[in-house]
This record gives C-alpha cells, sequence and structure tokens, in this order.
C-alpha cells in the first residue's frame, strides 16, 4: 500500500508544481470569473447602475412599478446580490425591486450575463443586458464589465443603450469607458 | 528557543491572537456594502479581502476534541485473541515467540483538545496555528508479579503545527487549495509512568508519548466541489524527519479522505466520508523499553515493527451553523478494514466535536 500512496504524492507534487509554475493558474481568479472578492464587486456595482439608469416604463404617474431583474442561472454572485438588494430595499426612486433567474422569469428589465445566450431569448429582449466580463461575447450587451490594474471597471455600448431607449447618467458615463 | 519555550510563547500568541480576533469580527456588514457609491467602487481593488468579504474575518478560530478509543488485536487484516498476545510464562510451557509478550495493553484511549487559529492574509493565501493538548490513557494485563493489571497515564502538549494554505484556483464550481506545514517537536518523548518493567517510573512506550520527537511536514491537497454535489477530497501526507533524541522516527502517514455534505437545510448540514489510511512502521528503536533476553519487546507496543498499516474507515457527522459566524460538528467514526502490522491494537472507533469561527 505504501508504494501507492507514494507513487499519488509524487505525480500530485509534480501536479502542483506545474499549476504554480503555470500563468493561467495565476489568472485563473479573474478568468473563471472567481466566486468571492471580483464577484461581489460585480454585485455591487449592478445593483449601484440601477440609480444611473432611467427606464421608458418607468411612469411619473406610476412609480411604484416594480423593476424586473434577472440573473442568468448559476451566477455566482446570486445570494449575496439578492442580500444587498434586501438591504437597498428599492431602488432611489422608489421602484420596488423583483429579482428572478432567468430561466424562471417572465419578464427582465434588467438583466445579467455571465456565459452568452445560445438561442434567442424573449425575456431579455429591450432588457438592459450587463455582462460579467469583456471575455463574454453577447452582442446586445449594454453594459460590460472588464479588469483593469486589479480593479474592476465597465465599458458602456452607447448604440445598444440608444436602441433599449434608456437614460444613463452623465455620472455613470463619466465613469464608464465608452464604445 | 528550546522546544519546551516554544509552547508558552505559542499559548501566549493563540490568546493575544483570540483577543484580537474577538475585535476583528466586528467588520462591515452587508448593508454597509450595499451602501458603498458607485465612486467608492470605483476605487476598490479586487484584491481586497476586505471590500470582497465585508461580513467576514481575517481570522478563524477551532476548538476541537477528539478522541479514539482501540482494544483487541489484529495480525494483518487477521483477528487474534488477547490470550494467543499474553504469553503465560515459563512455566506454562508455552514457547515465547516474537509474537508473544509478557505485559499486553487491554485498550487504550486517545483524547486530542485541538485549539486551531487562522489568518487570512488574502482570498489566496492563509496561514493556520495548532497546539494539541493530549490525554492518553492504556489498561494491561500481564504475568508480572504485582502487576497483572495495571494503567499508564499521560497527558500535555503535543506537537504544534504551522501550515500555509494556497488557492490553487477557485471558480463557481470547486476550489483546489494545497497545503504545506510544519509540526514543531513541542510534545514530550520523555513521559514516564509505573511499568513491570522495573520498580518506580521507566520511560512509557512509544503510544504513551505526546510528540514525535522531530520536525515532521503535513502536505495536503484538497479538492472541494461546489456544484450540485457538495463533495470535498483530500489527499494528505505527514512526512517524518531525521530521528528524534530517543534513537527513533514515527512513520510517515498517507491519507485519502472524501466526504459527501448534505444541504438539507441552510443551518444543518450532515454528512457521510470514507478515508483510507497507510502509515509506516517505525524507524529505529528507543532502546529503554526493551530487557536483556532473548525476546527484549515486554509488550507489542514496545516493538517499533508493530505500528503502523493500513486503515479503511467509515464516517457520519453533522454541522450545524449556531450564529452567523460559529458553526458547531459532531461526528463519529468506526474502521470498515484494517491491515495492520501486528499484533497491534486495533482502532474500535473514534469520534470529535469541533465549534469554530471560519473566515
Amino acid at each position: 500500500m505504501s508504494w501507492f500512496f507514494r507513487i499519488v504524492f509524487a505525480l500530485l507534487a509534480v501536479l502542483v508544481i506545474v499549476l504554480l509554475l503555470n500563468p493561467d493558474t495565476a489568472r485563473a481568479d479573474s478568468t473563471n470569473d472567481a466566486f468571492s472578492k471580483e464577484s461581489k464587486l460585480r454585485a455591487a456595482y449592478f445593483l449601484n447602475f440601477i440609480k444611473f439608469i432611467n427606464w421608458p416604463n418607468h411612469s411619473q404617474d406610476n412609480p411604484l412599478t416594480p423593476l424586473y431583474i434577472c440573473l442568468q442561472d448559476e451566477t455566482p454572485f446570486e445570494g449575496f446580490f439578492r442580500d444587498l438588494a434586501s438591504n437597498a430595499a428599492m431602488a432611489d426612486d422608489g421602484r420596488e425591486l423583483q429579482i428572478y433567474r432567468l430561466s424562471e422569469a417572465i419578464r427582465c428589465d434588467y438583466t445579467y450575463l455571465h456565459r452568452p445566450i445560445q438561442n434567442e431569448n424573449s425575456e431579455i429582449e429591450g432588457s438592459v443586458v450587463v455582462l460579467s466580463s469583456d471575455q463574454v461575447s453577447q452582442q446586445d450587451a449594454a453594459i460590460i464589465f472588464y479588469i483593469a490594474e486589479r480593479k474592476l471597471r465597465f465599458e458602456i455600448d452607447l448604440n445598444n443603450i440608444k436602441e433599449l431607449n434608456v437614460m444613463v447618467s452623465s455620472e455613470l458615463l463619466k465613469l464608464a469607458r465608452i464604445k | 528557543m528550546s522546544r519546551y519555550n516554544i509552547v508558552p510563547a505559542a499559548w501566549i500568541s493563540t490568546a493575544l491572537a483570540m483577543i484580537y480576533s474577538s475585535y476583528s469580527f466586528a467588520q462591515s456588514t452587508p448593508s454597509e456594502f450595499a451602501e458603498m457609491s458607485l465612486t467608492d467602487l470605483f476605487e476598490q481593488t479586487i484584491d481586497d479581502p476586505s471590500v470582497s468579504h465585508p461580513d467576514r474575518s481575517r481570522w478563524s478560530f477551532t476548538f476541537q476534541r477528539k478522541s479514539a478509543e482501540f482494544k483487541d488485536f489484529l495480525e494483518g487484516d487477521n483477528r487474534v485473541s488477547e490470550d494467543e498476545v499474553l504469553w503465560s510464562g515459563p512455566k506454562s510451557g508455552e514457547p515465547r515467540t516474537d509474537k508473544n509478550f509478557p505485559v499486553v495493553p487491554g485498550k487504550i484511549v486517545q483524547t486530542a483538545y485541538l485549539i486551531s487559529l487562522g489568518y487570512a492574509f488574502n482570498d489566496s493565501w492563509r496561514g493556520h496555528l495548532t497546539v494539541p493538548y493530549l490525554e492518553q490513557n492504556t489498561d494491561h494485563i500481564s504475568i508480572v508479579p504485582n502487576y497483572s493489571t495495571f494503567e499508564i497515564e499521560s497527558s500535555g502538549v503535543g506537537d504544534a503545527v504551522v501550515s500555509a494554505s494556497y488557492r490553487l484556483s477557485d471558480t463557481e464550481r470547486a476550489n483546489w487549495w494545497v497545503t504545506v506545514g510544519l509540526s514543531i517537536p513541542t510534545g514530550s518523548i520523555d513521559e514516564e509512568g509505573d511499568t513491570p518493567r522495573a520498580p518506580g517510573d521507566q520511560q512509557l512506550p512509544y503510544t504513551m508519548q505526546l510528540g514525535s520527537g522531530t520536525y515532521d511536514f503535513p502536505i495536503e491537497i484538497s479538492y472541494h466541489s461546489k456544484g450540485e454535489h457538495d463533495i470535498s477530497v483530500a489527499l494528505a501526507a505527514l512526512i517524518r524527519s531525521g530521528t528524534n533524541d530517543n534513537d527513533y522516527r514515527l512513520g510517515n502517514s498517507y491519507s485519502l479522505a472524501g466526504r459527501y455534505n448534505f444541504h438539507f437545510s441552510e443551518i444543518l448540514q450532515p454528512y457521510v466520508g470514507l478515508n483510507v489510511n497507510y502509515t509506516d512502521s517505525i524507524h529505529g528503536a528507543d532502546t529503554s523499553l526493551t530487557v536483556d533476553s532473548p525476546y527484549p519487546y515486554p509488550a507489542p507496543i514496545t516493538n517499533p515493527d508493530l505500528f503502523g498499516g493500513t486503515k479503511i474507515g467509515a464516517r457520519a457527522g453533522i454541522s450545524w451553523q449556531v450564529s452567523d459566524h460559529y458553526r458547531l460538528a459532531v461526528e463519529i467514526g468506526k474502521p470498515i478494514y484494517q491491515n495492520l502490522n501486528g499484533p497491534q491494537t486495533r482502532e474500535d472507533w473514534r469520534s470529535s466535536i469541533q465549534i469554530s469561527r471560519p473566515f
């Protein structure tokens, strides 16, 4: 039995050394959309953006129209985002936030995607789509996260924003990279 | 610094760290995080754990009580009766061999109290200090007059372990960690007690010593699946080095452990596990345990060759999230297969209870 464990450990030691020396491993946190820090910052940004976007279905006569937020299934920060949203309770303009998984949603005003959607999805049509990374390709994305100098940044696609007919605050545009 | 000076230093630093950790528990909450402005978020780096885990402390703390009981004998995977292992003496006509002994242990009970303190330097690096306190008790029967039954005990601080863990990878589906440590010989290898070998106190056998007496290296690589099935697998080794002051080195041990966690509720999480462990026999020998005779070992636990072997154990436990920060876990385990360098006392069961404050 001893020889078995010794061989397994020797192989694992080689594996660990290879992993440690492999630059892809060092980048694993950013490229794999790690569950922890990046994801939580994304969640906080995703919640914050709501304050700076004005949706067309928001009527002055009916300020309490809920905002339907859709998270793509298996979004890493789903639980954390729900906690944040419950602390925030509602958007600054008094709208109630309704959070759904994309597979369960019947309507989405605001959607987070962490991987491309293969087929057409009618629920996100007209939705402000936020992409987890510039490594993810999604044609109609309005806001795309990227990392620069170990900080989470975001890009805004003005063409897609115009097609959505939403108003984005100049404060948000000032912080964004414009596409 | 001698190894005995390290013990009070370790306890003092543990106490100071616990005091400090009680302050560090009070950190920013998710609600505070939710109130951060866009410009606040814009300033944060993705490396700052106090931002990424606003509700987490950098300190972790675990107190664990582990207990194990050993009784009856195995030679390989065959049961051997106590009568076969106990030599009846020269008058009985039973021949003395290297498989029977004038003194045999009946039941061995080992209890360890472990205090472990961890510190997260960042999301990828963690450090731990673990200090055990051990209590051991063995009852014996023998053919030696006035020692037909007797009990020996030892207790004290065991070997302290400092370790560093590095996260190789962490995705939404799984993570990999590698841990390398140093076991410092803070436990005594000179415990004494009254045995039939001679009047008064003498050196106790290997099982009753509190430490290894050598600098040892625990290594572990672990995998945790966070997908639909919550599975943990860890491959670990304890590599011994050199020879201690009593001229022996405990055997290396290697283990493979798997665990499946059931998520029946957010608060209570039962789990089942299986582990395979192989331990080498002892290298070298403490000659103070032998007697001047053609058969120098008076008891199986004084023969360095009669240690180690292979064990496969099953375990089950439940983990209870008693508060936002504290978790209580209870576990019982029972070997399902043992193949020992024997005759050797076989493990009967083990249990543990621990309260922890994870990162």
